[in-house]
């Protein structure tokens, strides 16, 4: 495997020594380039007391490139679909090589305390959003608990 | 029934006297050749430059005309009449480059903006306005004076003030992209100061710029555009650092105009690019209703009228096939080339099986590498010649060159084998005709590329000596037609194979077949005259090419006009219904 750029060993070095509250990213043992990711839902959000699981990848071509991410946890939200993909601006046509890991973890909190169904990536979640968006936020409610609660995961 | 004469009994014409020579000498005389061929790119094609022009504009020359097929005589491409050209069945077309679309297309239009005086803007400003508006000077200039200060702001501009764009030496500079601490770098900025190094940049706008829109600073929300002529002199800057010379690159060859070209040329259905590997240019179909057209296209879809095939011809002379975007099937209807290409993709490993087992003398078993499109084979051990399509004896083909006929010879020996293996054999026949066809195309490419240095470097060779009596190109202006009628003989050859597989026999196949024939024969003819003109043993290589100057051009000749009489054929044919094709 090729020497892991300067870039990728500064960015990591600093998410460990000063991490993001509420965020967690740990590089794995055999794939630096290869982080297992938690972020904690906001408070103020119908994912709150949640903790998700993601996934983040550095392709070769980072940072020209943007991070893969991808949520693990299964989760009720208009932009985020059935396998985890996240429909963000920053992480497709608006990555910029001046954005950083820590950036991107912090644009998807925050778009767990602000869903956007007008830009739907789940396009059936969005619709019921759009439909009934206390029902919405009531699923949502649910879906957290049964698959984001801190005790769940840890069983599994 | 179709007869052609039974002309030319062909005989080459040099003198063999040292037949037998140590192989050492031979050597010497191969790596001149072997450089040559090489030489495609500009590094290179240095070495044959005369030192005391200005080299300035040698090299020049040389970019420009990097991507020309070197078959083609040296003659200026770049005037451009707007008249479009008429293919072989009647479709009309302009062939394009992707220099003549820029010129055109973008350049000519910053000239005419630029004649409106906007006031406080650069080339640089007008450029990136243009782009951003589509290149309609027009609505740039609608805009402008419409409200100057919002359009400004659109195109990433500033209004009122010089840009400040910077390329310098920082010293102690730490990159917040690649986070390298640099002792003293070359750093890029914008107006805006926002400084990254040339490194970053570069690769940063190499990535960006596959989508051909205008790119911004590296800043995510910093709006300033990267003047174009700023890109250029990015990447001039990043090649310089493999090479000594430092070459500016001109707009035409601006990677962001190219990127931008390539992304508007794709996006419309009346452009094309040419199929060929080693080729950029492409072709504009000459329409006056797109809708009219869209329908005759699906009405091809499943016809067997193949004169409706809409050959046409790029910037490099190459020809396609508009509709389905091969190079010229003729004589075979798109959808058969559709199923046929299909078919080889699916059945690539028994074909590939072929390839491995046919590398060997039928006699000795010496193996034998082929180097040139020529099918007469020589075994270098036992002399013995033979045909490395059908693997039988040279000599079996002269009066009757029937190689091409998938003969139900071992009939009784095949009765006994099961049916699938039969159906598996006949494809494999036609395949392998098609694809050893395929390959000599690229011996016979290689061949007549050496012939064009060769005799290019002659050229060069008499006008230093000033011996203009001698030889001009004048008399070797029948060369490049030759070599283009046998690659596009060849290829309609390879394409009979194609056509033949699907063909139903009947007595009318069978005249198929014998046209086969005779295409297949001329075109193996010529091209094992100029295989011989470039045999390692012949040292006078000029004065054989004017030796057998008539019979090339007759061979050529001859290759045309079985060329045609076999697709006119096979069209008229098709068309009464007395051949058919048959689709298990
Ligand atoms: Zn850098
Ligand atoms: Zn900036
Ligand atoms: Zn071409
Ligand atoms: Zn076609
Ligand atoms: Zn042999
Ligand atoms: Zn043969």
């Amino acid at each position: 495997m090729a020497a892991l750029p300067k870039r990728i060993i500064k960015e990591t070095e600093r998410l460990v020594s000063d991490p993001v509250p509420g965020i967690t990213a740990i590089p794995s043992e055999e794939n630096l380039r290869y982080f297992e990711v938690t972020i904690d839902g906001p408070n103020s959000s119908p994912y709150a007391n949640g903790v998700f699981h993601l996934e983040l990848y550095l392709p070769d071509d980072y940072p020209m490139c943007a991070p893969k991410v991808r949520f693990l946890t299964k989760i009720y939200h208009p932009n985020i679909d059935k396998l985890g993909r996240i429909c963000l601006d920053v992480l497709k046509d608006n990555w910029s090589p001046a954005l950083q890991i820590r950036t991107i973890l912090l644009s998807i909190q925050a778009l767990l305390g602000a869903p956007n169904p007008d830009d739907p990536l789940a396009n059936d979640v969005a619709e019921d959003w759009k439909k009934d968006e206390k029902k919405a936020i009531e699923v949502a409610k649910e879906w957290t608990e049964k698959y984001a609660s801190k005790k769940e995961y840890s069983e599994n | 029934m179709l007869n052609f004469d039974e002309d030319d009994n062909i005989s080459f014409e040099y003198d063999e006297e040292e037949e037998e020579e140590e192989d050492d000498e031979e050597d010497d005389d191969t790596n001149i050749e072997a450089d040559v061929e090489d030489s495609d790119d500009d590094a290179s094609s240095f070495a044959f430059e005369s030192d005391d022009n200005d080299h300035a504009e040698n090299y020049k020359s040389n970019t420009t005309s990097n991507n020309n097929n070197q078959l083609d005589t040296p003659i200026s491409k770049h005037l451009r009449d707007d008249s479009s050209v008429v293919g072989c069945n009647g479709t009309l077309y302009l062939p394009w480059s992707i220099e003549q679309f820029i010129q055109i297309k973008f350049l000519d239009a910053l000239d005419k903006l630029k004649t409106f005086n906007l006031y406080g803007c650069s080339d640089d400003d007008l450029l990136i306005m243009l782009q951003y508006k589509k290149w309609q000077q027009e609505e740039v200039v609608n805009e402008f004076f419409d409200n100057h200060d919002k359009f400004y702001k659109k195109c990433g501009l500033l209004l009122g003030k010089d840009t400040n764009n910077q390329f310098e030496i920082v010293k102690n500079f730490s990159c917040f992209i690649c986070c390298e601490d640099y002792k003293s770098t070359e750093v890029y900025s914008l107006t805006c100061n926002h400084q990254y190094c040339l490194k970053c940049y570069h690769h940063y706008i190499n990535n960006e710029i596959n989508n051909g829109r205008l790119i911004t600073c590296i800043e995510p929300d910093c709006k300033f555009v990267i003047p174009h002529k700023d890109i250029s002199h990015m990447y001039s800057l990043i090649e310089s650092k493999h090479s000594v010379i430092i070459v500016e690159k001109t707009l035409l060859q601006n990677p962001l105009l190219i990127a931008n070209a390539r992304e508007l040329i794709n996006s419309k259905i009346t452009y094309k690019w040419c199929p060929a590997t080693d080729c950029s240019s492409f072709t504009e179909l000459s329409i006056s209703d797109v809708s009219c057209e869209a329908q005759k296209q699906s009405d091809l879809k499943n016809s067997n009228d193949i004169s409706k095939v809409p050959i046409v011809g790029c910037f490099e002379n190459h020809e396609f096939c508009f509709n389905c975007g091969y190079e010229n099937h003729l004589p075979c209807p798109c959808w058969i080339v559709k199923k046929w290409i299909k078919k080889c993709e699916d059945d690539s490993e028994t074909a590939n099986w072929i390839d491995a087992n046919t590398h060997t003398c039928p006699k000795c078993h010496t193996s034998i590498e082929k180097n040139g499109g020529c099918n007469h084979m020589t075994c270098r051990k036992c002399k013995y010649e033979f045909c490395w399509i059908c693997f039988n004896k040279w000599s079996e083909h002269n009066n009757n060159y029937s190689c091409n006929r998938f003969r139900d010879d071992q009939k009784e020996e095949e009765i006994r084998r099961n049916k699938s293996r039969q159906t598996l054999e006949r494809y494999l026949h036609f395949y392998k005709r098609y694809s050893i066809h395929e390959t000599s195309m690229k011996g016979d490419k290689k061949t007549l590329r050496k012939i064009d240095e060769v005799t290019k470097i002659y050229m060069e060779d008499r006008r230093s000596k000033n011996e203009i009596n001698n030889l001009s190109w004048i008399d070797i202006e029948f060369l490049p037609e030759a070599m283009r009628s046998l690659q596009n003989g060849r290829k309609t050859l390879k394409w009979t194979y194609c056509f033949a597989f699907y063909l139903a026999s009947s007595n009318f196949s069978q005249i198929f077949e014998t046209n086969q024939d005779y295409l297949n024969k001329s075109v193996e003819d010529l091209s094992e005259v100029f295989e011989k003109i470039m045999d390692k043993k012949n040292d006078d290589k000029v004065g054989t090419i004017l030796k057998n100057k008539i019979k090339i051009i007759n061979l050529s000749e001859l290759i045309l006009r079985r060329q045609k009489t076999l697709i006119k054929s096979a069209e008229e044919n098709l068309l009464n219904g007395l051949l058919k094709f048959e689709i298990d």
